[in-house]
């Protein structure tokens, strides 16, 4: 763990909405290139994006959780009911 | 450089799109489809689990009456979270659209009164990551503590993998406002992940 701080400048603030385009893959190759060698030397950005990253994974791969089974149940049961009636 | 549609995406839409056209089997898939997606998107975003089921209910039957009358399968997917969302508006009339609260980037951006930032990413896969409880613990805190407003977009982005354009249809914003509230929604996440507990009343989240 890094024991120093990396407050965000106000150049690197104004950076902030390339770095979220850079996160979500919305930037050039060429943007992409310079942004990373900004990243490998601007500590306050590079962590800023690895923060970003940790945090959109950690989401990505908690909050898409599978359906209980008894709900999956139900949900098939309810299908299979209204197409029932229905056609 | 904006990325085409993703694998995934094209399979829904083709999906759709077979199911619209007569396909028993795929409209079978699709209704229940939308009802995980409104299973999801209550616990998710409205947070409360006695209604995801009227949730799934009302998606259930939206989806199968408006299927029969799509025209483009692709815009779809945003039509049916925003089904989904007005379902979940019905339900416990939660306001997901207005924020009651703003997120200040200047409260949300480490400044030198902050803790030491993190260990880099990606020194743990994200399901090494999501499988530390404690840390799903603090994400799922911090996920309640954003207003509900910024809590949709940031799920319909990061979880369900919309795009901009989708999250700004399902939710009827523009995509300026859905790319301001996702930033504003990650940082969050991101600070609330990265320092050390905190105190009930989260800084960065202001009346």
């Amino acid at each position: 763990m890094s024991a120093r701080r990396h407050p965000v400048s106000q150049d690197c603030r104004a950076r902030l909405r390339q770095l979220f385009d850079y996160l979500d893959g919305e930037v050039s190759p060429a943007r992409c290139a310079a942004l990373e060698k900004h990243l490998a030397a601007c500590a306050c950005c590079g962590d800023l994006v690895s923060g970003l990253r940790r945090a959109m994974d950690v989401y990505r791969t908690v909050g898409r959780q599978r359906l209980p089974p008894d709900v999956q149940r139900r949900a098939k049961r309810r299908v299979k009911q209204l197409l029932d009636e229905r056609t | 450089m904006k990325e085409g549609p993703r694998p995934a995406d094209l399979a829904f839409t083709a999906l759709v799109a077979s199911a619209a056209a007569g396909d028993r089997q795929a409209l079978e898939r699709l209704l229940y489809e939308a009802q995980a997606v409104a299973w999801r998107f209550s616990r998710a975003v409205c947070g409360h689990a006695e209604d995801a089921e009227d949730a799934m209910q009302e998606a259930l039957i939206q989806t199968f009456r408006g299927i029969s009358g799509i025209k483009r399968p692709e815009a779809f997917r945003p039509w049916l979270y925003r089904t989904v969302r007005n379902a979940c508006l019905m339900s416990r009339r939660t306001r997901v659209d207005e924020p009651r609260r703003l997120l200040s980037l200047d409260a949300l951006l480490p400044s030198p009164e902050h803790a030491p930032v993190h260990p880099p990413a990606r020194t743990r896969t994200p399901e090494q990551l999501a499988s530390d409880s404690r840390l799903r613990r603090r994400l799922t805190r911090a996920v309640a503590q954003l207003p509900p407003a910024f809590r949709a977009v940031v799920f319909l982005r990061d979880v369900e993998g919309l795009s901009t354009r989708e999250t700004a249809q399902a939710l009827g914003l523009s995509e300026d406002n859905v790319k301001a509230r996702l930033h504003r929604a990650r940082l969050f996440l991101r600070r609330e992940l990265a320092d050390p507990p905190r105190p009930r009343q989260p800084k960065g989240l202001r009346p």
